[in-house]
Order: structure tokens, then sequence, then C-alpha cells
């Protein structure tokens, strides 16, 4: 037995070691003390973290805690996944699996040794919020922080998400059909339902109740945040996050939650049950038998999305003929790299011609007044179409063969951005024209918008070598944009709802500038490096 | 100590990586030689436990492997074709993490095995700025690192410079005495002064097993050698199997391999084990040739 125990320590060391040494760790842990540098306003400022029929929140340990955990849980329930789901693939595509799979290593201890290391891992970076948050009740508390206090509350709160994410991300790994890209499109749904189930089931509680069953699924610990300050203010009314409030109201005191045993077992089964599910997974677990894994490379979502792209192709062959026909000139020139690199994304994924071809129809027969509303779902289709471009050289290993081709090595970065805006003004033309006709202030903004995605898809593409950072943090500000209904200016980025000010587009104009120059920067430094 | 009893492996689309594959083997480094896409790595995964055949009995030291591969594993050292690392660990965290999933806890073994394959100046760098050759190795040591008595390498040489390669070839035939290594490429010359004995592979099947003397016997008076002229060297080229030809001041000087003379003027000379490969992969009929083992 203490031979297992040890091979099962080997495999968290490693795979923890091997995740926070990454580059990306550290840019995390930056962006989580910015955060919850956010996420604590100055209750001068007429924000504040937790406000109840307009009354802020006393600022102890106990509150601050309770708002940034929540806040924390929600944020890295959604990107821990992003974070953790590569433990079996990095085995896959290094073949370090091949090897793994010929020792005496049984299955179980494999799988829970890449369990655990997704645990400690999210436990690490949820800790590493913790501590900023601290920071934040030295900062700006109005009693002195009491670490324990801190501590216990997240206990509380943060653990069924971590187990949850962990369990989720190797759930995903192990079946085929949501291994890839379908599976990080998936995870975003899987999300979005973990966090309105336990609302849901809190609508109709009434204090003294007894607790609805929909906290012993209580991945974010919302159901039971809701239930204990129902009960300490008599009240179902109140936000976590920046808030204003009422300066002439007097201040809540929450003094910490109230356990009894009856949040025990709901606390202890949302821990618990997702563990269930890691049956299924030791159940599907190929062991890197190459067989299954050949087999799983062509089966599922891939299998289908290879067949749908198949039968486009033969469709997409026309338009692209026509567009690879438009010449800057003759001999090499950057337009003409620029327009090479528009069609290859087509040729591709012919699929993602539907995207310009599909809106530009709908957009025409919509009247001018509708249009807005498929703005939304118009910059979801574009982004899925621009997300590769900046990642596809390097995935492939052709950086090198691209960079051999006149003009683009010292202008790579211009070249991917020129290659986005191409492609998404492809897709918007016909719902823009639409739109700056009858709204030119919102058509301003959504021409705004489009490139502040571009910029990203370009920045974090470049960065990471992959499209799966840009996707997952469009989608997550996607929905916050759209949850928000305009009624947040500041969240308008795209001319949804044409509430954002001059300022605001200006901000946002900014922000894409600053990406690409930031971007820009990071290329050099890392040629510079070799 | 290893036999193979009538393995084959079929695929979903009805097509066989090995077939019908059946060797008795000791101990000593048995160079397994075939051309790309001939089965080796699906008989290497099948006899790394990784994957199962479809037909056919496995047995290592009289245990059945397909039923029961646990005693295998434990002394089993692997190292895939492409093998590659976690970028961000050193050399050193890299080892010992294998070292513990093989049951060894011994930092003076890892510490050795570095020194074995010329890594311990380098231990406590990270292994994603290695080159090949030196990732390469680090996988050998991996592998060797349990004592194992069955020694797996597929492919091993491949992106070596000529160097990492007599190098590794020295590390693997000094593994020592009563182990077995199975080592798999398609280049002869990574074999010839370390194979005490040959499978030629062809299709996924088993072409002939021999020492490597004998198959050197077997191919004698199958290799000639002529001069042609530049013009004459062209059908040549196309219609014989040529193993080598260096053009001179007199002409094209070729050496083919051809179960009888192929031309007047072309003379006998002694094959060489790139000849008997080129013998056993284009003329050979595999019934008459299994005999030869």
């Amino acid at each position: 037995m203490e031979e297992r125990l040890l091979r099962i320590l080997a495999i968290v060391k490693t795979d923890v070691l091997i995740r926070l040494r990454k580059p990306a760790t550290l840019v995390i842990f930056l962006l989580l003390c910015i955060l919850s540098y956010n996420f604590v306003p100055d209750p001068a400022t007429g924000h504040t973290l937790i406000q109840s029929d307009g009354h802020r929140g006393f600022y102890n340990s106990a509150l601050v805690a309770v708002g940034t955990g929540m806040l924390g849980t929600f944020i890295l329930g959604f990107f821990g996944f992003y974070l953790v789901s590569n433990a079996l693939r990095r085995d896959i595509q290094s073949r370090t699996g091949f090897v793994i799979a010929s020792t005496a290593v049984a299955n179980w201890e494999y799988l829970l040794g890449k369990l655990l290391g997704n645990i400690v891992f999210l436990s690490v970076v949820m800790a590493a919020f913790m501590g900023s948050s601290m920071g934040m009740q030295v900062l700006r508390g109005e009693v002195a922080l009491e670490p324990f206090v801190f501590i216990w509350h997240y206990l509380w709160i943060a653990p069924s998400m971590i187990v949850f994410v962990s369990v989720v991300a190797m759930l995903f790994e192990s079946i085929p059909f949501l291994s890839g890209k379908i599976g990080d499109v998936a995870y975003f749904f899987v999300w979005l339902f973990t966090t309105v189930i336990a609302p849901i089931g809190m609508a109709n509680y009434k204090t003294g109740q007894p607790l609805p069953w929909t906290l012993y699924v209580d991945t974010y610990g919302l159901g039971f945040v809701v239930a204990q300050i129902q009960n300490t203010f008599h009240t179902s009314s109140f936000s976590i996050g920046s808030a204003p409030y009422n300066t002439k109201l007097a201040p809540m005191v929450f003094s910490g939650f109230t356990i009894g045993w009856q949040y025990v077992l709901p606390r202890l089964c949302s821990i618990l049950i997702p563990l269930l599910l890691m049956g299924l997974v030791a159940l599907i677990f190929h062991r890197f038998n190459p067989t299954r894994l050949k087999l799983s490379a062509h089966s599922g979502g891939q299998k289908l999305l290879a067949r749908l792209n198949g039968w486009m192709k033969p469709v997409a062959d026309v338009p692209l003929s026509l567009l690879e026909r438009i010449q800057f000139g003759a001999g090499p020139n950057f337009g003409n790299s620029i327009l090479a690199d528009v069609t290859t994304t087509f040729r591709l994924a012919p699929l993602a011609l539907l995207v310009p071809l599909g809106f530009s129809l709908v957009a025409a027969m919509q009247p001018a007044a509708q249009i807005q509303k498929l703005l939304p779902p118009l910059m979801v289709a574009t982004a899925a179409v621009i997300a590769d471009v900046a990642a596809r050289e390097k995935r492939a290993g052709l950086s090198l063969l691209t960079f051999a081709s006149p003009f683009l090595k010292p202008r790579f970065i211009v070249w991917k951005l020129a290659t986005a805006v191409t492609l998404t003004l492809l897709c918007i033309a016909v719902p823009l024209a639409k739109l700056a006709v009858f709204q030119p202030h919102a058509a301003l903004s959504f021409v705004i918008g489009s490139l502040v995605v571009a910029a990203a898809a370009t920045a974090l593409g470049t960065v990471t070598g992959s499209s799966k950072a840009f996707l997952c943090s469009f989608m997550l500000f996607w929905y916050i944009a759209l949850d928000s209904k305009g009624r947040n200016p500041a969240l308008d980025f795209a001319g949804w709802f044409g509430t954002a000010t001059l300022r605001i587009q200006l901000a946002y104009a900014t922000t894409a500038l600053a990406l690409i120059v930031a971007t820009q920067v990071f290329y050099l430094w890392r040629e510079r490096r070799g | 100590m290893l036999s193979i009893q009538s393995v084959s492996k079929r695929f979903a689309g009805g097509n066989y990586g090995v077939k019908d594959f059946s060797l008795e083997l000791k101990g000593g480094v048995l160079g397994l030689l075939g051309p790309n896409g001939a089965g080796k790595t699906t008989l290497m995964q099948m006899l790394a436990t990784i994957t199962q055949p479809t037909a056919g009995t496995i047995h290592f030291q009289g245990t059945d492997i397909l039923k029961n591969p646990e005693p295998l594993r434990r002394k089993l050292g692997y190292l895939p074709q492409d093998f590659g690392v976690y970028d961000n660990l050193t050399a050193i965290e890299f080892l010992s993490y294998f070292a513990a999933l093989k049951g060894v806890h011994s930092r003076a073994r890892v510490l050795e095995m570095l020194e074995l394959v010329n890594l311990q100046t380098v231990a406590k760098r990270n292994v994603g700025a290695f080159s090949g050759g030196m990732k390469q190795r680090l996988g050998i040591a991996q592998a060797l690192i349990n004592h194992p008595d069955l020694v797996i390498v597929d492919e091993p040489t491949a992106g070596l410079d000529p160097e990492e390669r007599v190098r590794f070839r020295n590390i693997l035939s000094e593994i020592g005495f009563g182990k077995l290594v199975i080592l798999s490429t398609h280049i002869v010359s990574d074999i010839e002064s370390i194979a005490t004995e040959i499978a030629v592979v062809r299709q996924g099947s088993l072409v002939v097993c021999a020492t490597p003397e004998r198959l050197l016997q077997q191919a004698a008076g199958t290799v000639w050698e002529a001069v042609v002229s530049s013009e004459h060297f062209d059908t040549v080229r196309t219609s014989l199997k040529v193993s080598n030809a260096v053009r001179k001041s007199d002409g094209v000087h070729v050496r083919m391999v051809h179960p009888e003379r192929p031309f007047v003027g072309a003379v006998g000379a002694e094959p060489n084990l790139e000849d008997a490969y080129l013998y056993f992969m284009n003329f050979a009929g595999q019934e008459s040739l299994r005999k030869v083992a």
C-alpha cells in the first residue's frame, strides 16, 4: 500500500510542479490580485462588496471572505476547468503516457493522482486569491484582519467547486467527444447550469424551512450563502460584487456563518457527489492504448466536424476560388499574405464560410429595428472563426516555415491582426451596414467591440499558442455583457444595447490598441530570447 | 524468456498491423528491422502491454502477459518512439518521477542513471531546453532505471546525430548479461554492431529471425559489384536492387543485390548486413526463410 501511495504522490507532485512553473500561472496570480482589488471597492467611492436593500456590508473578515470567496469561486469555477483540463492530454501528447502504461501503476492510482493534482493546483490558486483578498481586508477593512475567520469561510464555500471542476475536467478528457474544443465550449454551458441550479432551488426558500435539495449539489456554495444571509438579515435581496449602495443607510454587520448540522450534510454532499463521476472516468479510461486513442481521434465531435467540413468543401470552393483571384499586385507582398491567410482560414474549415454568408443573408432580411438582436450570436460566430488564426502556425509546428516567407517574421502580429480584422469585417459587413444607417452610435460600438475581440484573439493566440484562452475569456465576457442587458453601460462593449457612452467606446478602443502593443512587445521579447 | 506465439493485431478497418507473428527469444539484443509501417511499433506496443493483440499469446518468463501483465510491467523498461518530456521539469525531477512510478525511490540510482547517459552536468536544467539527443538519452535513462529484464526501445536513434547514435548503441550493448533488449529501427547500421539476433519484419509478418552471421551466410552469393557507364546506370538503378553506388572517373561503381548474376561483367561480392536486409526484404520467400531461424 505504501508503494501505491508513493506512486500517487509522485503523480500529484509532478502535475502540480509542471503547472506552477508555467509562466501563465504567474499571470493568473497577478490577475487574481487585480480581481480582488476590484472586488473590494473603497466604500468612500459609493460602491461596496456586498449590499442588501441599499445597506452596505461592514468590511470585516467574515463579510470580505464571503464576498470574495463567492466571486472567486464563480470565476475559478469557470477558468479553473481550462487550467486543469490537460492532465491526460499532456501525457498523450508527450507520449510519456505510453511509458506510464507500461509500468505497474494501476489505472485507479493514475486517475486518483491526476484528480488530486487538479485539486491541489486549484486549491493553490484559490489560496492565492484568498491571500490577495486578505490583503484587501488589510487595505480597506474597517476592523483588523482575522486570517482564521477568512480561511473558515472559504472552507465552507470553495472545496465543492474545486472538486467539481477537477472531476469534470477529468471526465471531459476521458470522453473523446468532449476532449477537444467541443468540450471547451460545452463546459461553458455546464458552468452556466451549475451557477443557476442552487439559486433556483432557493427562490422559494423561507427561513426556518427545510433546505431545498439543490443545496446538496451546490457547486459554488451560492445556495448555502443565500441561506446564511437570509437567516442573518431576513432578506433575499442582496448583491455580491462591486455595486452602489445608499450612503445614508447604516452599514450592516455580518458576523459570519451560523453553522448548524443542517448545513454540514449538504456541503459534504456537494463535495462528494461529483466524485461519483470518477467511476465513469475509470470505466472509460484508455490507459494510453494506441488503438483506443486512434479511435478516439476519429470519433465523436471531431469526426462530425470533419464530415461537415468535407461536405462543405465543394460548396466553399466557388467563393474561395473567387477570393483567391484577388491580388494586390504581382509577387509576394503583405496584402497578398493577409489574403492568403484569410482564404486559408476558410480552406481549413469550410464550415466557417457559413458565418459571413448566413449572417449576411439573415441581416439582409431582418427588419432594421431587429438588427441589434443579431449582434450577440454574430459576435460568437465571428469569434469562433478567428479564434485559431494567431495560434495555428505554432500548433502545427509551421512557425519557422511561415517566418521564411517574406515580411512575415517581423510583422507577424500585424499580419495576424489584419487577418482577424479582415475575417471579422467579412462576417459583420452586412449587419454593420444596416445598423450604421439606423443606429450609427451602436454601429460604432459594434465596430470597436469587434476590433477588441480581434485584438484579443490575436493577443491570446500568440501568447498561449492555443485558441482556448481566447475562447473561454471571450465566452465569459460575452455572457456577462449579455446578462447585464445594457444596465451597466461599461459592459455594452459592442453596441448590443446602444448604452455605451463615447468615453466607454474610447476606453474599449484603447484596450484593443494596448492589447496589440503589449502582444508586439511580448513577441519581440520572445523572439529575442530565441 | 519471451515467447510470442501467432500474434496478430487487426485494426478496426480490417487491416493488420501485425499478422501471425511468432518468435522465441532468450537474452541478448534483438534488432527488429523493417521499413516504416512494417508493424514494428505495433508489435513493441503489444510486448510493452500497452495494447492487446487480437489473436495469439505472449509469455514472459513463463507468465501470460496478456492475462497478467503486472509481473512484466515490474521488469520492463520501455522507450516509445518520439518520446517527449515535461518541458518545465529538471532532468533530475523528470527522472525521479518515472523512478517513483516504477517503485525506485533511491536518489543515488537517479544520479547513477543520469551519469550513465552523460547528463549529470545538466541534471538541474529544465528538460525543455534539451536537444533531441539529450531528451532521447533521458528517455533511455528512465527505461533502465528499474533494472529491467526486458528493455524495449522503439526507433531510439531517429533524429540523433552520428555521435549520439554511437553513444546510444554503446549504452544498449552494455545493459548486461541475462537481459533482453528489443530495438526497432529501419537503419541497419544502428544494430549491426550490437544485435545478437536480427528479425526482419515486412507488412506485419516476420520474414526471418537469425543471428547476423546466419543472415550473412544466407545472403551469400546474392551480392554483385560492377562498374557501369552513367547512361547504363539509370537502367541498372531502375531495374535492379542497388545497395550502393559511387561515381568515379571510370564510371559508376554499383553494388547490387540479386539472387542471380544480373548481367555479364558483374562480379560476386561478400554481403554485409545492409545487403542481407535488402535481399530478405525483396527476394526471399517467407516460408523457406523461416527455416533459417
